[in-house]
Parts: structure tokens; C-alpha cells; sequence
């Protein structure tokens, strides 16, 4: 019975071609899509894997001030570590670009050419194939830098170049502005001895040995022993003189001190001796004048021994017996005498006194001098060592920044896929239970001839499976083939510098593919076919149909037009649900894409209308004065988690009432001012705490967002200048950016960077173009599927009135009148599910959309303008306009014979 | 006459499929008439019925109404013309399964500027306490009856009914010829019913019997018996 009952499902499928191809094709459609992006993603990522091993990517990238000698890269390179120099150089080329210049790599990160050769020889380079690219190079081609001709052997990529930005610092590739070319060390070295060009960079990549681990190699690197005087970089040399200097000026102060006290002590232990000489010269005065007053006794008879004790009482005796003027003269000469020497004895006294104090302050000042040195030695132990910076290969957003961005799109793509295949199976089981319900009569005497449901269930299931797996199949095989996957990988080909990677066929997109949708479509339409084919044979042989099917509403409305369309579309509630549904997907499909185009050109916008100054300069040596008519300000760079990646944050102390940006920070050392881009990427509002990371210092900073302040470039974090200093240990006056409306006049070997407005113009503008292609694919393929799917469901609605359609014909009514009856009821439908579907839609996209840029620091402006609402309302009802245009030819072939063929 | 019909002449398909179901049908029928067409299967009376009615359109010959010719013209002009003059009701009634009783009958209301009125049709009908069910609810002779309101709603001048009772039980079906004739009388309307039933042919004023194509038998009941009394239904 089955056979037989097959030769239906092929006579069904001729007689109903249309229908069943454009379901199809919405199948493939859709599954042309999960595998493009899909495959695409796993392409990309299972390429950048591979690439690994073939290329032998770094596990690192260290600079150094000097380059490393031989017996440290010996030292390093135990382990079996591997050690390259990368060494490079920035040459101009002629057109004003910069390009990159780099030896010929031996050991690690090679070059991989996508035609071509290596340089060989002086003269001869590889050019990075994005630069080349958009320059339209090709081999054979020359390109001149820094004076120099070379000619292009050979085009390729190299693995820590993934994505090619000139500094870390850089939000987007600009291959128009900067590439990487390579050439022999004889070349390389040739350009370096004989041009004047900038300094050269030295940089070491790494792959770890057994063993070893970057923290170990970090700290090898920072224990050799490094003389910064060899350090060609006289500014960099300069700084650490300046606060050696500081250094050596405090210790010399205080040596000088020491040295004084010192100098003090000594003169107060000489003029302690000088004072015992001056004591003893005074004794002998008053002895001697003592002998003399003696003597002067003797003479007058008195034979009187005189002591300091005594003569004062033994003269005045003397005085009062003889009245002697001379004995009275002399004992006043000698109270004098005696009253100097006691003087003197206190002098001495004093001066001994002062020379302890002396020796007590010269020991302070020298345990002084000792602790101030070792203080000294600890604030300002620069901890000078040869590295400038090190990043492992996790950290560095160069290497595999195309498998990175990428990620995401694999797993929406997989969610997507599926909610877009359980939608197109509903769809499917509406035309099956239709079909059902048209041959009830049938399905009811074949059930009363002994025919088992489970027969006729598989009968019913067989086409949509069949539709499913075809459309699956196709779908996959235009996937899988140049115009899917390639095509969606341009977008990754034009921005990365990646090799054409391989096509990968991985095993659970062919499951995806060609199981997936044939199992949904089975399980989906068993649901809805079981109980359909549950009913008595009676019932079906009776079509009855209850009428609690028909959603018994009591409608009181005088309007019998309005009734009439009202219970129509009660009546095709699931075939109205499948429209509403297609056009929710539709909508989330499309709002991807509007997001997409809403956000770049609101950074394209954004970013140029907050950038108040014309040129910002990043000091890598600051100087002490800030320079004429600018603006100066401290920069540090912080990072924020977000999912899996972590986004830089810059914390911008500012001057009180800046010109150039909006915020005015109170001076507080954890309130803070956020720019816009935080705030809509995080959610963070005033009152609210958030932790940036200082990675290099292993530290974290917990913020209070005091202000929200229009900045969109990036995120950003304003400070009042003082207390960011304060925070981060920075001196007074000390700033490390500056911002001015004209060009100033800085050494050039001061500088990490010069950026200008129109730098920052460039590459805002950058992602627009880029998400141009993949926007209005997308915004095609989801009209395309609204289109489609509601003129698939309407038609099923007309489908199923035929008998009624029919009947009114035969009743008198007019075509136009019975377009009101059974399509523009659709058009409330439309419209209403449209008011609702627009708005839930865009606030589903809004709470995933974070999601899906994770890995790129900006901000999320993706507020529509409410012209834009109206536009997607607008051409929602053109749509459905078009497609009830389309309609009416099928109303118009309805004959009264529908009706007449009804009866025995 | 109200209703001639001259002539008629109808066939299907072509080559190898050709038939001819209409061999040239003349008969009229006068205003205020119920008249029985019937026949075998494949006599060709439901054809006759269809061509009277303007849902098929006819090789040759004439179809006057009231005067009106409706050979030859355009498939919107019959539209109007089934609007204006004609009601119908069908074996299997054929009510919109998504709408109540008194919606179905609504649907013809809407075609006529000079509608009957419905609550008196529906009281008329027994049809008052079914108003708001829907057909799934009724049982067959009052699906039937709601069809007949459908059709008399709007006043038609002339009613064609194919095979109104053959969906229904005996009992059933006296009831519907017994309101048929009812409305015969109360409304003067014109009715042609299709029937392959022998014995309504003895409560209708004229008879066409139809064989092969062509009319057979055609004449006017001079005893026409009361539905009520038919038997053999």
C-alpha cells in the first residue's frame, strides 16, 4: 500500500511545484547560510590552527632597549627556547604610508607567501598582502621606501601580523596606511648603515622550551645585567639621568650635612682644647697674682700662705689691720683674676658641653645620612633592565585576531540556524495539515478500509522530511561551495592579513545539514500531523469540524465586513502565527544588520564630532614643561573584561576645564567621570563601582562613576589630574599627553605617537565599509525570507477558503469585495504584528548585541532614529502590500466550480 | 415568461474526452413557479441548473430572465446578475464553517440593498435560538434551513436549489420541502430544484425531466400534492 500510496507524493509534488520549490529554498536559503557563516568560522579558526604548526607561531614577543648578546640568547634559549630578533624599522614610502621592515624570518612566525617568492637578494622584498592588496601590487611590481627600489617577489602574511596594526594602540586595520615588507639582512642592514631613518625597534619573539614558561623567561630577561648609558635613546637616557640625578642631588645634600656636622664636631673639639689651655693660662694668672699678693704680706710682715679659698678673707684682714691701699688694689686685681678664670673655666665648660652635642648630631646626621640613602635607594630604585615591553601570545590582538573575531559568529550562527529551521518546519506542517484537512474524506475511508495511522503518518511526513533534506542538501553544497563560504570570508580576507585558508568540511555541519533539518521537519510536523490523523474515520469521512476550532468569540461588532475578516483570521491563527514568526526571525536578522550599520556610523560620526583638538601627542619621555598652547594631560591604560576578551580602557587625568573634552572630574581619587562608550557598553550609570586591571602592574582599580560625558573614541576614564597622579605615584605636574589645534613643536623621539583628527577620522570610518557587504546581504536575505514565507502562509489562507471563496463568487460577490473579506484582514495582521515584532526585536538585538562585539573597544550607539523605525514599518507593509498584489491572481483563479464539486 | 431557456446547447472537453451533456434544452418556467428538474446521474440537470444559474457558460442558445439575456455575457456581469436576481442553496449546504448562523445568512444580506428581514427569516426559519452557533453545532435540516435563510435573505427572484435534500433523512427532508413551499407561497419566490428524487416532483407546480441531454418530459402538475403528504421521500 505504501508503494501505492508513493506514486501520490510524487503526482502532490508536480501538481504543487511552485510551492514546494520555494519551500525549498527558503530551507536552502537558510542553510546556506548557518553553514557559510559557520564554515567560514571554523575555516578561519581551524586555519589559524594549523597555521600554528606550519608557521611556527611565537608563544611571545619581548623589546628591549639593547639588543641581547649572544651569551644571553644562549642563556635564554635553554630549554630548547627558541629566540628570533624581529627586529624592525619604519621606513616611508612613497606615497606617504609606512611600511614596516623586517628581516627574512628563519625560526619563528614565517612568512607565508601567498605567491611568489622570498627576497633573495638586496633590492627584493615580500610585501604584506593586505598592503598590496589595496596598493594593488602584485609580484614583479615595485614599491620605494626610504629611497630605496625594491621589487616585489613574493606577497604573503605573516602570523603575528594577523591583524595588521602599526601599534597596539591602534583601533583598526588601515592597510592604505601601513604594511610589513621583508627582506634579506643584507638589505636590511644596508638601509639601516646608509639611510638616515627612525630607530630601530628591538624586538625578540619567542617559542618556550621544555619547561619554561613566559614568567620564567620574563625574569631571566630582567635579571641581565643592563647599562642604560649604552641606550641609544638619548631621551630615554635622559630620564633616567634626570632622576639619577634627583637621586644623587638628595644624597649629596645630605652627605653635605653629614660632612658639616662632621666639620662642626671637630672645630668644637679644637676649641675645647684651645679652652682647657686658656683655663690653665688663667690658673696661673691667679696664682701668680697670688704669689704677688704674698710676697706683698711678706713684706708688710704678714707671712700668709694665699689660696683661692682664702685670700679674700686674709686680705681684707690684712686691709683692715694695716690699711694698706696696695692690699686693697690687689685684692680687687685679684677678685678680677679669679672672676676671669672662673669664666674662662665656664667657657671651657661650654665648649666641652657643645663639642658632645657636636659629636651626638654628627652620629645623627650620619645614621641620617645611612637610612636616607637606603630610602633613597628604595623610591627611586628605577629597576633599571633591558625590557621595554613583553606580551605573550594570548595577549597580543595582532595574532590571531581573524580567528577572534570570528568565534562569535560560529556560535550565533549555530542558535540562529537553528530557530530558522524549526520556523521553515512550522511552515511546512501548515501546507501538510492543509493538505490533511482538504483530504480528510480520504483519510477517513482509508482508515475505514484498515489502513493504520502509523501508515498514512509516514506517508504525510515523508515530503516535508524529503523538502527538508533537500533543501538541507542544497543549502550545504552552496555552502560549502565558492559563492558560500568564500564569500562570506571576504570580509575576513579584506581586513585580516591572513593566508587563503583551506576549506575545512567539518563533520557536524554535514549533520547540521542534512540531518538536522529532515529530523526537525519530521518531529516538528509528527507533533502537528498526529493529532490531526488521531480522528475517528467517521469525523474525517464527515470533515467535522468542532467548533471550538473556530474560536467560538462572541463578536459584536454591526460591522460585517469587520466580522467577517475577524473570524478569518481566527480561523488561520497558525497560519498568521507562521507569518508573525517569519517576520520576528526576519526582524532579528535584519536588526543585526541595522545595529551593525547604526553602530559603525555612529562611531564613524561619533568619534569625529567628540574630538575637540586636532592633534594629540603621547609621550613616551615626558618633559618637564608642558609645551606652548597645549593642553597636557596624564594617560594610563587600564583593561576591562568583557565575556571572554579584555578591552582597554584609558584613564585620562584631566587639567580643571578643559577645552578638548566635556568632563569635569571632582578631584577625588575613585570618583570618576565615564564616557559614553562605557556607559552604553556596560550599562553603567552614576552611583554605579566598576574594576579596570592594570595588567602590567598586576593591580586593580575600583571606580564610583560619578558623571557620564560625551567621548565616543574608545573608553574612556576622566580624573582630575591631581588625584590621578596621587593614585598612580606620578610627581606633581607630571603628564604624559598633550593636546593642542596646531602643531607643536616636540622631538620626535619623545613620542609613542602623533594622532590627528584626521587619523581618527580615517579609521572610524574604517568599519563602515567594511560591514557594508555583510549588512545589506543580510537585510536582503531576511526581506527575501519575509517575502516569502508570508506569501507562502497567505496563499495557504486562500488555499483554505477556496470553498468559501468560491461560494461567494457564485453569491454575486466582487472581486474587490472579496479581497476585503479574505486579504485585508491580513493587513491588520500585518501591521499589528509589525508594531510588535519591530519593537521586541530590537530589544531581543539590543540585550545579545554586546555579544556579538565583544572583542572590539567602542561604544554601542544602536538607538535607531525614529525615521528608521518608520522606514523598517514601511517596507514591512510594501512588502505585504506587493505580496497581496500577488495574491489576487490567486483569488482570481478560484472558479464557483470549488464549491459545485462538492456534492454526490 | 419569467425564465426561458431556448435551446442550450453544452459540452466538455475536447478530441477523445468530448461529450456533450446539453443536446438543445428549451423549456420556461413563470414567475412565482416551483419547478422540479430530474433526472439520472449524468443527465445533465445540474448543468441545465448551472447554466440557468451563470456558473457555466453555455455553447449556444438563449437564457432570458426577466427579459435579461445572460448568454454571452462577461464572468463579472454574471457576478451581478447572481447577485441581483439569484439565491442557491446547495445538497451539502456549503455555510462558512468560521461563521455563526446568523453571520452565513449576513453574508448574503450584504448583497442587497432591500434585504429581508432577518430577525423575521430566522423566526420564519426556527432558527432564532441557533443564531449565534456555528454550522459545526447544527445538526443537517437545520444547516439546511440556515442555508435556505442564506439564500432568501436577499429577496432573489428566482431560487435554484441542487439537491437540497439529498444529504438529509426522510423526516428531514419533508421538513425542508414543507418550508420550501412555504416560502413559495409567503415570498412568490421562483424556485428550480434539482432532484433525482421521484416524489417532490408531486408538490411543484412544473416538471423537467431530463434524460441524455435533452428534456424528456416537460409539464405542469395539475394536482399538486402538500409536502406534507409526500411519501417516499
Amino acid at each position: 500500500m505504501n508503494q501505492v500510496l508513493r506514486k501520490r507524493l510524487a503526482r502532490d509534488l508536480k501538481s504543487n511545484f511552485g510551492r514546494y520549490l520555494a519551500l525549498t529554498m527558503l530551507i536552502a536559503l537558510g542553510i546556506y547560510m548557518i553553514v557559510g557563516i559557520v564554515g567560514m568560522s571554523e575555516v578561519v579558526l581551524q586555519g589559524t590552527e594549523n597555521q600554528k604548526s606550519v608557521t611556527f607561531v611565537e608563544d611571545g614577543q619581548f623589546s628591549v632597549f639593547l639588543p641581547l648578546s649572544e651569551k644571553e640568547i644562549a642563556e635564554l634559549s635553554e630549554n630548547n627556547t627558541v629566540i628570533e630578533s624581529m627586529f624592525y624599522t619604519d621606513l616611508q614610502a612613497a606615497d606617504g604610508s609606512k611600511l614596516r621592515m623586517m628581516k627574512n624570518r628563519k625560526q619563528i612566525d614565517l612568512i607565508q607567501l601567498d605567491e611568489g617568492r622570498l627576497a633573495e637578494t638586496n633590492g627584493e622584498c615580500v610585501l604584506e598582502k593586505r598592503y598590496a592588496a589595496v596598493h594593488a601590487l602584485h609580484c614583479g611590481d615595485t614599491v620605494t621606501a626610504a629611497g630605496t627600489e625594491f621589487t616585489i617577489t613574493g606577497i604573503g602574511s605573516t602570523p603575528d601580523y594577523d591583524q595588521p596594526i602599526a601599534a597596539f594602540s591602534d583601533v583598526a586595520v588601515e592597510s592604505s596606511h601601513f604594511g610589513l615588507i621583508f627582506v634579506t639582512e643584507s638589505q636590511y642592514q644596508q638601509i639601516r648603515d646608509t639611510t638616515s631613518q627612525k630607530a630601530e625597534e628591538y624586538v625578540y619573539a619567542y617559542r618556550l622550551g621544555d619547561g619554561m614558561t613566559s614568567d620564567k623567561l620574563k625574569q631571566k630577561i630582567k635579571d641581565f645585567d643592563f647599562d642604560y648609558t649604552k641606550v641609544n635613546d638619548k631621551y630615554f637616557r635622559q630620564t633616567i639621568d634626570e632622576i639619577l640625578d634627583k637621586k644623587k642631588e638628595m644624597q649629596d645634600g645630605i652627605r653635605d650635612l653629614y660632612s658639616g656636622s662632621q666639620e662642626l664636631s671637630d672645630g668644637l673639639a679644637e676649641l675645647e682644647n684651645y679652652g682647657t689651655d686658656l683655663k690653665d693660662a688663667a690658673d696661673q694668672l691667679f696664682d701668680a697674682y697670688l704669689k704677688q699678693a704674698e710676697s706683698t704680706l711678706a713684706a708688710l710682715g704678714k707671712d700668709i700662705t694665699l689660696t683661692k679659698e682664702n685670700y679674700a678673707q686674709e686680705l681684707d684682714k690684712a686691709v683692715e689691720e694695716l690699711d694698706y691701699r696696695s692690699l686693697r688694689e690687689l685684692k680687687e686685681a685679684l677678685d678680677g683674676v679669679k672672676a676671669f678664670a672662673d669664666g674662662i673655666g665656664e667657657y671651657k665648660d661650654g665648649v666641652g658641653e657643645a663639642y658632645s652635642g657636636s659629636q651626638e648630631l654628627s652620629d645623627g646626621v650620619g645614621e641620617l645620612k645611612k637610612e636616607t640613602n637606603k630610602l633613597l635607594d628604595e623610591i627611586f630604585e628605577i629597576d633599571i633592565d633591558n625590557l621595554i615591553s613583553f606580551i605573550t601570545a594570548e595577549d597580543n590582538i595582532r595574532i590571531a585576531a581573524a580567528a577572534g573575531d570570528v568565534i562569535m559568529n560560529k556560535n550565533v550562527g549555530l542558535i540562529a540556524g537553528l530557530v530558522v529551521l524549526v520556523l521553515f518546519t512550522y511552515v511546512i506542517s501548515v501546507f501538510v495539515i492543509h493538505q490533511i484537512e482538504k483530504e480528510a474524506p480520504v483519510i477517513g475511508a482509508l482508515y475505514s478500509l484498515g489502513v493504520k495511522k502509523k501508515d498514512l503518518l509516514l506517508h504525510y511526513i515523508t515530503l516535508p522530511v524529503v523538502i527538508a533534506f533537500a533543501g538541507g542538501l542544497i543549502g550545504m553544497i552552496i555552502g560549502f561551495s565558492p559563492a558560500g563560504i568564500d564569500t562570506l570570508a571576504s570580509s575576513t580576507y579584506d581586513y585580516y592579513s591572513v593566508p587563503h585558508f583551506a576549506m575545512v568540511y567539518p563533520a557536524y555541519l554535514f549533520i547540521y545539514s542534512l540531518i538536522l533539518p529532515p529530523v526537525i521537519s519530521g518531529i516538528v510536523n509528527t507533533i502537528v500531523i498526529n493529532k490531526k490523523l488521531s480522528q475517528t474515520a467517521l469525523s474525517l469521512i464527515k470533515n467535522e469540524q468542532k467548533a471550538s476550532s473556530y474560536r467560538q468569540v462572541n463578536l459584536k461588532s454591526k460591522n460585517f465586513i469587520r466580522v467577517f475578516q475577524i473570524r478569518q483570521m481566527l480561523r488561520e491563527y497558525r497560519s498568521a502565527a507562521a507569518v508573525i514568526a517569519g517576520m520576528m526571525v526576519c526582524m532579528l536578522l535584519s536588526d543585526i544588520s541595522l545595529d551593525c550599520a547604526v553602530m559603525c556610523q555612529a562611531v564613524k560620526t561619533d568619534n569625529l564630532a567628540d574630538t575637540h583638538y586636532e592633534y594629540m601627542y603621547l609621550y613616551k619621555y615626558p618633559e618637564d614643561t608642558a609645551p606652548r598652547n597645549a593642553e597636557t594631560a596624564y594617560l594610563e591604560t587600564l583593561s576591562i573584561p568583557c565575556f571572554d576578551y579584555t578591552l582597554d580602557v584609558s584613564v585620562m587625568g584631566l587639567n580643571p576645564n578643559s577645552r578638548y573634552f566635556e568632563a569635569r572630574p571632582a578631584k577625588s581619587k575613585n570618583k570618576v567621570v565615564i564616557n559614553n562608550s562605557l556607559h552604553e557598553r556596560f550599562k553603567l550609570n552614576p552611583g554605579d563601582t566598576f574594576t579596570l586591571n592594570d595588567a602590567t602592574g598586576d593591580m586593580n582599580y575600583t571606580f564610583t562613576v560619578d558623571a557620564i560625558a560625551q567621548y565616543s573614541v574608545g573608553f574612556a576614564v576622566f580624573m582630575d589630574i591631581d588625584s590621578m597622579r596621587e593614585l598612580f605615584g606620578q610627581e606633581e605636574d607630571y603628564f604624559n599627553a598633550a593636546y593642542s589645534d596646531t602643531a607643536l613643536d616636540i622631538d620626535e623621539g619623545r613620542l609613542y605617537a602623533v594622532t590627528t583628527k584626521a587619523d581618527i577620522e580615517k579609521s572610524a570610518g574604517v568599519f563602515v565599509d567594511m560591514m557594508l557587504p555583510m549588512v545589506i546581504t543580510l537585510l536582503s536575505i531576511s526581506l527575501l525570507i519575509f517575502c516569502v514565507v508570508m506569501y507562502l502562509m497567505m496563499g495557504v489562507m486562500i488555499d483554505r477558503s477556496a470553498s468559501g471563496i468560491s461560494l461567494m463568487k457564485i453569491f454575486g460577490y466582487r472581486p474587490n469585495e472579496i479581497r476585503k473579506l479574505y486579504l485585508n484582514g491580513n493587513t491588520l495582521i500585518i501591521a499589528l504584528g509589525a508594531l510588535i515584532c519591530i519593537p521586541v526585536s530590537k530589544m531581543i538585538m539590543d540585550a545579545l548585541y554586546p555579544s556579538f562585539i565583544a572583542n572590539v573597544a567602542c561604544g554601542m550607539n544602536i538607538r535607531f532614529p525614529w525615521y528608521l523605525y518608520l522606514g523598517i514599518y514601511g517596507v514591512v507593509m510594501i512588502g505585504y502590500f506587493v505580496i497581496n498584489f500577488l495574491l489576487i491572481g490567486k483569488i482570481n483563479k478560484i472558479t464557483p466550480a470549488e464549491v459545485l464539486k462538492n456534492r454526490e | 415568461m419569467f425564465l426561458e431557456v431556448n435551446n442550450i446547447k453544452k459540452s466538455y472537453g475536447s478530441d477523445a474526452s468530448y461529450i456533450q451533456v446539453l443536446k438543445g434544452v428549451t423549456t420556461s418556467v413563470r414567475q412565482g413557479q416551483m419547478c422540479v428538474i430530474q433526472g439520472t446521474s449524468g443527465s445533465g440537470k445540474s448543468t441545465l441548473l448551472n447554466c440557468i444559474g451563470g456558473l457555466d457558460t453555455m455553447d449556444s442558445g438563449s437564457v432570458k430572465i426577466d427579459g435579461k439575456e445572460i448568454f454571452g455575457l462577461s464572468p463579472a456581469a454574471l457576478s451581478d446578475y447572481r447577485r441581483d436576481y439569484l439565491g442557491f442553496i446547495f445538497q451539502f449546504y456549503n455555510l462558512v464553517p468560521n461563521l455563526t448562523v446568523r453571520e452565513n445568512i449576513q453574508v448574503c444580506q450584504y448583497l442587497t440593498g432591500n434585504p429581508l428581514d432577518l430577525e423575521d427569516l430566522l423566526e420564519t426559519l426556527g432558527l432564532t435560538e441557533h443564531q449565534n452557533k456555528f454550522p459545526a453545532q447544527l445538526s443537517g435540516g437545520q444547516q439546511q434551513r440556515c442555508a435556505i435563510a442564506r439564500a432568501l435573505i436577499k429577496n432573489p427572484r428566482l431560487l435554484l436549489c441542487d439537491e437540497p435534500t439529498g444529504a438529509l433523512d426522510s423526516k428531514t427532508s419533508r421538513d425542508i420541502l414543507i418550508l420550501l413551499e412555504k416560502v413559495n407561497q409567503t415570498y412568490g419566490t421562483t424556485m428550480l430544484i434539482v432532484t433525482h428524487n421521484n416524489s417532490i416532483k408531486n408538490m411543484v407546480h412544473k416538471v423537467i425531466i431530463i434524460k441524455d441531454g435533452l428534456i424528456k418530459q416537460d409539464y405542469e402538475n395539475s394536482a399538486l400534492i402538500p409536502a406534507a403528504e409526500l411519501e417516499d421521500l
